[in-house]
Order: C-alpha cells, then structure tokens, then sequence
C-alpha cells in the first residue's frame, strides 16, 4: 500500500501565499459607488456661457491636473494615487453612460459644490471661466 | 524720499480704485491664471495673493553647504536654518503675515499688496507688487552689545515687484529693493539697495523650474565704510510641484538667512566660487493652503 508523503510545510505555506496573491486579481477590487447625486434644479438646467471656445480645453486640463487627478487619475477613470485612501470610488469619467446622462450643469454641481468625499472647490476655483473649463476639459475624456 | 514713497504709493492706490471703479461698469478685467503657483519664489516673493479668506503655512527649510560631501551627507546632516510662517489674504489683493526663523531668532510680519494685476484682456500688461517686511532680532541682549536699545533688534524691507506672464509656461519678474538694518556689527553697511531677478518655466501642468537671483547693489553713494563691505549675491533654482492646496518647491541656493534685508545685507556666500567645493546648499519650500 502507497503511504502518503510527508505534507512540506514551507512548500504548502509558498503554495499558500502564491495563491493568496493570485486572489488579489479575482476577488473583486471595486470600491463602493457613490449614491445618486441629488442635484438642485437650477444647477442641472445650467448652460455653459463659454461653449465653443475650445481653447479653454486646455486651460480646464491644467486645471484638472492640479486640483482633480491625485484622485480621479490621468484619464478621469478614478484611478489616482490618492483614489485608494477614498471610502467610495470617485467615479469613471471616461465611461459614455456617464457622459451622456449627466448634463453640463450636473457636472458643474459635482464638480464645483461637491458633497461627502468631494471636496467643495467653490473657494479653490473662485473664478467661472476657470470651472467652465473644467467641465469642458472632462467632455473631452 | 520718505513723502515721495508715499505720494506714490498713494497714486497707486487711487489708480486701482479707479479700475476698480471702472471694471464695474465695463467689461471685467479678469487676471491672468496662476502666474506662479505659491506666494513665494525661493528666497523671494512673487505677485501671487490668494483669494481673500485664504490662509497658508509657510515652512522654509535649508540644509547646510553641500561642499563637504559625504561626510555631512551634502549638508543634510549639518546644521540646518528653518522658517515657519503663517499668511492671510484679508483681500483678493492684500495679504499679511508672520514667522519664525531660528537663525539669528528673526521674528518677523509682512505684508504684500498687488497694486495692478496683470489682465487677460492685455489692458493691465503686467502685476505691480509692493513687500514689505520688518524683522525683530529676539537673541538676548548681550548680542547688540552696549547701550541696548530695543530698536537695536528691527529690521526692515520694502520692495516693488514687476511681473509679467508672457504665456503659460513662462513668467519673469524684476524687483527692486531697500533694505536696513538697525544695528550692525562695526564696518558693516546698515543700508542696502537690491535688484532682483526672478521666473518660473512650466515644465508640466503641475512642475516647473523655478529661479531667483538676488543682487546687492554694492554703491559707494550709500555706503558708510571704506573700503566697501560687499555683500554676494545670492542663486537659487529648484523644481517645483503644486497641487490644489501644496505647494513644493525643492532647491538649490545660497542665501544664508531666510529674511529678504538679511540676505540682501549679510549674504556672505560667493555662489561662483566652487574652488572649495559647491557652495550650494539643498533646501525646501513647502506651503498649505485652507479656504474660509
């Protein structure tokens, strides 16, 4: 009769954290999604007064760089350094649903007065050409 | 001079409200975005005022010289100079302030006003800034030596600063200074008059590469001494990193003293000379801000 081989304990306990690791890819890594905003009427019915000037693309992506990437990453997907530390995720700019059921004046309100986790940058961004460009350079991602 | 330096003052003042007066009624002169990304440029200070309610931290930090290499790790473990301040914008164009340096235990306020600001419009074509800073000596008595008067200790800077950002990666500022000290060892100028050069080059949304140089105009129209005691001008450069609310500005220079009349007066550090090795020292800027 065929004896068992004695179980290796450094090899079960290598087997064991390779595993481990590997389960980091699997299990699933999403943070929770923020509830739906709530966003007052005039802020939704809000229009962009500096539509079509596109140079402000870029005055919105030196914006963005400084004040929104640490946590909404690069390419607005939600993956900035900082997006780690945040309870909820912050959110996939990048995503066509997204883009298409929010009106230019949700993401003002979100953007700019913000709730929770994001921050109010009424104070930071005082000036509206500079939060219009914001919007802007985020149509754009 | 003294009446000159206010009628001035007084002029631009009563230019700005009329601006003021005028933007209301025509179409607004907008400044032009972030020329700097901090209040201060190294060992000098840009045109940047916050927006009113604004308060910022200030700590200024500098290593030793860096000629003795390893042995003191570049100057990182040499003995270190430190400055920790606290500054608010009461309005959109003025902001106050006060720290604590540990050399020479300089306890000082400032306040800097931008008279004009650069628009966008090009109607204002640059920012028109006036510094001013008295420092208090706070080391014990026995230093200012006999008949100690309290005035022994002040020290005082006023400055007018010329910016212009020329586009948005490229900013240049010119200043021009007076500084003076109230008592000074023997031989030592209590006056000095300053040119200063400054910019910062946008490397990134977020980086730049900052510069300041520092001139003392050595003149015997006002020096009390001969032969002249020539204080150095002073070099730094650093890289800098800003972000909503930080700002990092990582350097190298060669200013002794984080006081502006103090460097311009006292600085003793030849930034040419590398014959005994770099004259460099590393050094930190870093800011906070909180919005009321």
């Amino acid at each position: 009769m065929k004896t068992l081989k004695r179980i290796n304990a450094p090899a079960m306990l290598g087997v064991f954290l390779i595993a481990l690791f590997l389960m980091a890819f699997v299990l699933p890594q999403e943070k929770k999604k923020g509830g739906t905003w709530n966003i007052p009427e005039k802020y939704k019915t809000m229009k962009n007064p500096y539509a079509g000037q596109k140079d402000l693309i870029n005055v919105g992506k030196m914006l963005y760089a400084k004040n929104c990437k640490s946590c909404h990453g690069t390419n607005g997907k939600g993956d900035g350094p900082r997006a780690a530390g945040l309870t909820t995720h912050p959110g996939d700019f990048s995503n066509v649903t997204w883009q298409k059921n929010n009106t230019d004046g949700d993401l003002y309100y979100m953007a700019i007065i913000g709730r929770d986790e994001m921050p109010n940058f009424e104070k930071k961004i005082p000036d509206e050409q500079d939060r219009w460009s914001i919007i802007m350079y985020l149509r754009t991602l | 001079m003294r009446k000159v330096v206010i009628c001035v003052i007084l002029l631009c003042w009563m230019m700005n409200l009329a601006m003021a007066q005028e933007t209301s009624k025509a179409e607004k002169r907008e400044p032009v975005r972030s020329p700097y990304e901090s209040g201060i440029l190294l060992d000098n200070q840009t045109c940047v005022i916050y927006p009113a309610n604004t308060l910022e931290f200030l700590l200024e930090h500098r290593f030793g010289p860096m000629k003795y290499g390893m042995e003191d790790l570049f100057g990182i473990w040499a003995p270190a100079n430190i400055y920790l301040g606290l500054n608010y914008s009461i309005t959109d164009y003025l902001i106050v302030g006060a720290g604590t340096a540990k050399t020479n235990r300089l306890q000082d306020i400032h306040w800097k006003w931008d008279i004009l600001k650069q628009s966008r419009s090009g109607s204002i074509p640059v920012f028109v800034t006036y510094y001013g800073d008295i420092a208090m000596d706070a080391r014990n008595k026995s230093v200012f030596g006999d008949n100690y008067k309290f005035a022994d200790r002040l020290s005082y800077l006023t400055e007018i600063i010329v910016t212009r950002k020329f586009y948005d990666r490229l900013t240049l500022q010119v200043s021009g200074s007076f500084s003076h000290i109230n008592k000074v060892p023997e031989g030592q100028d209590h006056d000095k008059i300053g040119l200063s050069f400054g910019g910062r080059f946008r490397v990134s949304p977020q980086s730049s590469i900052i510069v300041c140089y520092d001139l003392p105009i050595n003149t015997k129209a006002i020096t009390e001494n001969i032969p002249l005691p020539a204080s150095m001008p002073n070099f730094s450069i650093a890289w800098e990193i800003a972000t909503a609310a930080h700002d990092f500005q990582i350097m190298l220079g060669t200013a002794n003293y984080l006081n502006r009349q103090y460097n311009m007066i006292y600085n003793n550090v030849d930034w040419t000379d590398w014959s005994h090795g770099s004259p460099l020292m590393l050094g930190l800027n870093l800011t906070r801000l909180w919005s009321f």
